[in-house]
């Protein structure tokens, strides 16, 4: 009964596939009984060693939406110009598997969060609410937050930021958990600027509430929470960077990022140039700094958009705008695993700037405003493969 | 250890003996190391060399590993540490990338036979580097051409087949 070459023993075939990407080992999976225990019984290893490499934190696209609730598009990476040369990833199919529900159409479906490769979309009025991998078509609903409508939703899936520790409150197989958000006395989250999931904590940047009436909120500290213990921390920004709120969620003059590795950053557009400010936080590598928010954030480098969109060739998009200094930077979104930022200029359109090798490609789809990029490890659907 | 050249024999699994220096085998070959000094104790006092069999291993492949051990693990072939061409950049020449190509563009059962004879002996440069030429050969191919590349026969029922394309429907 046994095949007459079991051509290569289980821990060989570990190694190969630690050379190959995701989709060759998926692919693998599927040959025989033999391979696809292969995968199942290496995906740990695989995903531990491949969790650092390039391509498993991939940006594959953008959802995007003109009107709500809209039809959802998406914007493949391999039609984003200038093409950075074939990338495996190019071959993958669009992302758009929705569930269909009875007597709707899928068109109805608007995404409210992203992370993962997991969208977080809502049918109509966001009545009924599920998490949708539209990659592999995976979907389950999610009980709905209490109370009022939200606005802004993160979606943190444990199981892909932190492979080695498994949280307690975890967000598979169904058990929820909501997320607080720090609505401290006196504080509120600036509802236009999205949470970011650095190093274990959600950062939110947050404004001062002084009595109510008022309009003009100043943003001027981030405020973390835990993921693991709930603890919550303050940090004030530098003065360059506080701004009222309304810069920040409807000018989208400021973005909490990544930076040299995973540090928690501030990115600032400049006034009347196209340039963007990186701050990193090393508050907590200073120790003497206290809470002076003028030494725990340092000025890391400035980025020249205008140079990087010349040197790549797309300044011709601006034709009609002679005028380089009339243009504005809105930094829409950070995305976490690739690192990258979309940002959108007036006539040039939504931009990909990677902040790690400083490459900046232009993405089709020129709605601004409603755009959810879509990233996903892949390797993670090799952790799932079911064992017969 | 003495500076005199000393030679072991390996013998393959069809009976070959094949001569190799020592000192060249032990920098390669973790497994082969290990056979050196469980027996130099008793061998210290005889002039007689030392004769290893290596089951596993058939003589064509013991052949074609040795001759990748003589070129990358011999000082006197190799200029410098053995280990130096490993921090090269990819796009630099080093001559021993050229072998390595070369080595490697075989047909796919003695790739394989070398995958496990590296394995066996331990001699982890080989290792990776046979590992590397599989996955490069995966790459990139359909279900139907691996499975035709290497031989594999089909085991899955209609409704297991079914199942497996389902499930990872993304990557095909």
């Amino acid at each position: 009964m046994a095949p007459p070459l079991p051509s290569l023993p289980t821990d060989c075939l570990l190694h190969v596939f630690l050379r190959l990407d995701p989709i060759s080992i998926a692919r693998c999976a599927a040959v025989s009984k033999h391979w696809h225990r292969a995968v199942i019984d290496n995906a740990y290893d695989i995903r531990r060693c491949l969790a650092g490499h390039a391509d498993s934190c991939l940006l594959l696209g953008l959802h995007y939406r003109e009107m709500f609730p809209g039809e959802l598009g998406f914007s493949h990476r391999s039609s984003w110009l200038p093409s950075a040369g074939r990338h495996w990833s190019d071959d993958l199919p669009v992302p758009c598997s929705m569930p269909v529900a009875e007597g709707t159409k899928t068109k109805l479906y608007a995404p409210l969060a992203c992370s993962d490769g997991l969208l977080l979309v809502c049918r109509g009025l966001p009545s009924q609410i599920s998490v949708v991998n539209s990659l592999t078509g995976f979907h389950a609903s999610v009980p709905r937050p209490s109370g009022e409508l939200r606005y802004r939703y993160l979606l943190h899936s444990c199981h892909g930021t932190d492979l080695l520790e498994p949280r307690p409150n975890s967000f598979q197989t169904g058990e929820w958990s909501q997320v607080f958000q720090p609505e401290a006395e006196g504080f509120r989250c600036s509802c236009g600027a999205a949470p970011l999931v650095c190093q274990g904590a959600v950062h939110w940047l947050c404004k001062k509430v002084s009595g109510y009436g008022q309009e003009e909120f100043v943003v001027d500290r981030t405020i973390a929470v835990d993921i693991a213990t709930g603890r919550a921390r303050m940090t004030r920004l530098p003065e360059h960077c506080s701004m009222f709120d309304q810069d920040v969620s409807i000018g989208k003059k400021l973005m909490l990022a990544t930076y040299e590795g995973d540090r928690l950053s501030l990115l600032r557009r400049e006034e009347a140039s196209l340039e963007v400010s990186v701050w990193l936080y090393v508050g907590d590598h200073g120790g003497g700094g206290g809470d002076d928010p003028e030494r725990s954030w340092l000025l890391r480098q400035s980025i020249n958009i205008r140079k990087l969109i010349e040197d790549a060739g797309l300044s011709r998009f601006r034709l009609r705008c002679k005028d380089w200094s009339v243009l504005e930077i809105r930094l829409e979104w950070f995305c976490p695993r690739s690192r990258c930022v979309i940002m959108w200029i007036p006539y040039l359109g939504l931009l990909v700037l990677d902040l790690a090798s400083k490459q900046i490609r232009r993405a089709t789809g020129d709605s601004h405003g409603h755009i959810w990029p879509y990233e996903i490890d892949l390797t993670l659907c090799l952790s799932s493969i079911k064992m017969f | 250890m003495a500076s005199e050249k000393k030679v072991v024999f390996l013998r393959s699994s069809d009976g070959e003996a094949f001569e190799v220096s020592e000192e060249v085998i032990s920098a390669a070959s973790v497994t082969i190391k290990g056979m050196i000094d469980e027996e130099s104790p008793s061998r210290a006092d005889t002039a007689a060399t030392t004769t290893l069999a290596i089951p596993n291993v058939t003589a064509a492949t013991l052949s074609r590993v040795l001759h990748y051990v003589n070129k990358h693990f011999d000082a006197a072939a190799v200029v410098g540490r053995p280990d130096d061409y490993i921090f090269c950049a990819p796009g630099d020449e080093h001559p021993l990338a050229r072998f390595d190509d070369d080595f490697v563009d075989v047909d796919n059962d003695t790739l394989i036979d070398l995958v496990h004879a590296a394995e066996y002996l331990h001699i982890k440069k080989l290792f990776d580097l046979t590992c590397k030429a599989v996955a490069d050969k995966l790459k990139g191919r359909t279900i139907d051409q691996i499975r035709e590349t290497f031989g594999i026969v089909n085991d899955y029922t209609v409704e297991e087949e079914v199942e497996v394309y389902r499930e990872n429907s993304w990557a095909f």
